[in-house]
């Protein structure tokens, strides 16, 4: 008995540093299995170690207190120390596999198609043009977003229009629209493809983002011969 | 290596230009030295170049190099004033274990600043916000095209404007200095620890703060979030550095600062008035009254001086009635006219509650569990050792759990959606990471060595 009080601290200790293994394991995805073959609710693991360690902690002395300070830290710790390590080789597994990629070439990565359709909206339109894009809803969630487009296409300025895009405009500076197919998974009603309704237009341009070449096609934009995933519309002032 | 290099070249720029005001700090070993000369530089340089721009200047590297000048010179006079001199604290060379942590600590910073400088910047707020102002600021010299709408402002510019220095300088990516950032944080945690505990404990405290995946992960992204935490934690860790009948009161004045400068990356929460809090009870201790009385009217004057442009700009948007039926814009009005909750916010609270403590539960509790439990043992540390200092980082943390609670009650009673961004609120309350990692080891160093009464 004497023994069990002795060795008491330090299995609560013990038994606190498991719960949080088991905590960590279970928040790893793919790994929930291990917690569900137990049978081990974590919840009530924790509720049971918060009771297990309130007699130490009104226990006279500050032997047990620093015993509990160490565990968490080193539950603490070591859950956090885990998750950075993986951050880190995943990051530096990245790196080493690609190290002489410029920047731009990163930027094409990271925003697949989306850069290169950027770049090239760019390179078409003049720096006072006005771009409308699809409204910032479902399928166009990132391309309908204005201030993600307009870090792109700075200095043009950038607008939303409706899915049907039938709004009158007073603009005062050349117009173009967006050819955009939406890149989210479509959740709504709402079908891919914009803009929906005919545009006449001075140009038209079919963007390819895996080959960077573009289309350059003289006439009006029909929504149904011309949905393509990336695009532009030089629209016709009337 | 344009952007390593103008990123170094700011980040040295900024070390020279916060070097003369650490001279008040007294005996400071010179790694925090070079940390909080670096974080002092990098918020008054930029805080001065924006009130140059209110003043008529552009944002130019000239008018920045003059800003800085301003700065080195004001802090120049205070020192001849007050005859504050240059005194190093030698630190012992590391051996042993000692030496092995500070490698870790060393190899896992160059990490982070190479994962920082190689990845593009992504996120929808780096991209979108932060590192579009520095962009347009870079390119324009001014804030032309940002005042259209409130979204642009909605955050200070310190930030922004790190960026655009960097971009006006040929850099292409600024999110390298996020990393440095981080660096300039360690060194000051390890200056403080050092002096409060020993060189195992504080060479400890860094790297348990290093390891934490939340603080590593954003030192790699361009966020606000990481250079908050620093200069918050930075902030109260010099405001509660004085001992009793110290002469060190320099503390409190870059305290002061350093809160005051929160206010300068985030002025949407309220954690500056812990600052305040702190800064009295050590004004009333200390018995510098004046002195406190001063570093809070810094505080207010920082805070007061972007949230009266912010303001501005918005009276003019309403005026033009432009970004009326923006619901950032209307928010942001209703959150600065209706500071005092009517009865009308009590009973939507009272309504909410059982919501209300669920979130707080899942986004505030749950994310930082252990860190949360450790103020358990610190509280009976608190009440068996009578340390001050301990009492006083005791009484942070407490302050900021009731703060972030009764905050999270308002914001339920007057955003519609504010249930829907636990991930912002969860990121709000990082800096309970360090703050919380250091009050435990220093609670373990009192246990350890048996002191009382250690303030």
């Amino acid at each position: 008995m004497r023994n069990f009080v002795k060795s008491y601290p330090y299995i609560v200790s013990l038994l606190t540093v498991i719960c949080f293994l088991l905590i960590f394991i279970e928040s790893v995805p793919y790994l929930t299995y291990i917690v569900t073959a137990t049978h081990i609710s974590t919840t009530a693991f924790q509720l049971l170690l918060l009771i297990a360690w309130l007699p130490l902690i009104f226990h006279p002395g500050l032997a047990n207190i620093k015993l509990l300070v160490i565990t968490l830290l080193i539950c603490i710790i070591g859950e956090s120390a885990a998750k950075t390590t993986l951050n880190i080789s995943r990051e530096l597994r990245n790196i080493i596999a690609n190290p002489f990629l410029t920047y731009d070439q990163k930027m094409t990565r990271t925003y697949k198609g989306f850069y290169s359709a950027m770049k090239e909206v760019t390179r078409l339109t003049p720096e006072d043009s006005i771009i409308a894009i699809p409204p910032r809803a479902n399928p166009w969630e990132f391309e309908g977003n204005v201030a993600m487009v307009a870090y792109f296409l700075y200095p043009r300025k950038v607008i939303n229009l409706t899915v049907d895009s039938k709004q009158n405009l007073k603009i005062d500076r050349k117009l173009y629209a967006l050819i955009a197919r939406g890149a989210s998974p479509r959740n709504t009603s709402v079908d891919y493809g914009w803009p929906k309704v005919q545009v006449k237009a001075k140009n038209i341009w079919k963007i390819d983002t895996d080959s960077s070449i573009n289309t350059q096609i003289q006439k009006d934009y029909n929504p149904d011969t011309d949905q393509w995933d990336w695009g532009l519309i030089e629209v016709k002032n009337e | 290596m344009n952007s390593i290099i103008a990123i170094l070249l700011t980040s040295m720029f900024y070390v020279v230009v916060g070097w003369q005001l650490t001279y008040m700090l007294g005996k400071i070993s010179k790694i925090e030295r070079l940390g909080i000369s670096f974080l002092l530089g990098n918020g008054l340089s930029t805080f001065v170049w924006f009130i140059l721009y209110r003043l008529g200047a552009q944002f130019d590297l000239l008018t920045l190099g003059f800003s800085g000048l301003t700065v080195f010179l004001v802090s120049y006079f205070i020192n001849k004033l007050f005859k504050f001199k240059y005194q190093n604290l030698v630190i012992k060379k590391f051996t042993g274990l000692n030496l092995k942590i500070i490698y870790l600590v060393v190899i896992l910073l160059l990490i982070s600043f190479v994962i920082g400088n190689y990845n593009p910047i992504s996120g929808w707020d780096a991209v979108a916000l932060y590192d579009f102002r520095g962009h347009t600021i870079a390119l324009n010299h001014s804030l032309k095209d940002l005042t259209d709408g409130s979204y642009y402002l909605s955050y200070p510019l310190m930030i922004s404007l790190d960026h655009a220095a960097i971009y006006m300088l040929k850099g292409i990516s600024a999110q390298g200095l996020h990393s440095i950032i981080l660096m300039a944080f360690i060194a000051v945690v390890y200056g403080r620890m050092l002096k409060w505990t020993n060189s195992r404990l504080s060479l400890l405290t860094i790297l348990f703060i290093i390891l934490n995946e939340e603080i590593f992960s954003h030192s790699t992204v361009a966020y606000t979030n990481l250079a908050y935490v620093v200069y918050l934690v930075a902030g109260f860790l010099y405001v509660i550095s004085p001992k009793e009948k110290s002469r060190e009161l320099g503390y409190l004045f870059v305290g002061g600062i350093m809160i005051g400068l929160t206010t300068w990356i985030r002025s949407d929460v309220p954690f500056w008035m812990m600052g305040i809090v702190l800064i009295l009870i050590q004004g009333w201790k200390l018995r510098a009254k004046i002195l406190a009385v001063f570093s809070i009217f810094l505080i207010y004057q920082i805070r007061h001086t972007w949230l009266s442009f912010f303001t501005g700009v918005l009276i003019s948007l309403s005026l033009r009635n432009e970004g009326l039926s923006n619901p950032i814009t209307l928010n942001a009005l209703k959150q600065i006219s209706s500071s005092v909750p009517n009865i009308g916010i009590i009973n939507k609270i009272i309504a909410d509650l059982p919501e209300i403590i669920r979130y707080v539960y899942l986004y505030i509790f749950s994310p930082y569990r252990g860190l949360w439990l450790l103020t358990i043992p610190i509280a009976a540390v608190v009440i068996k050792k009578k340390d001050y200092r301990l009492l006083l980082l005791f009484l942070t943390i407490l302050m900021s759990a009731l703060m972030v609670t009764v905050g999270i009650m308002l914001f339920s009673a007057t955003y519609p959606t504010w249930d829907q961004i636990g991930g912002s609120a969860r990121r709000m309350m990082l800096f309970i990471v360090p703050l919380s990692i250091i009050t435990s080891i220093y609670a373990l160093h009192l246990i350890k060595t048996g002191r009382k009464y250690n303030a």
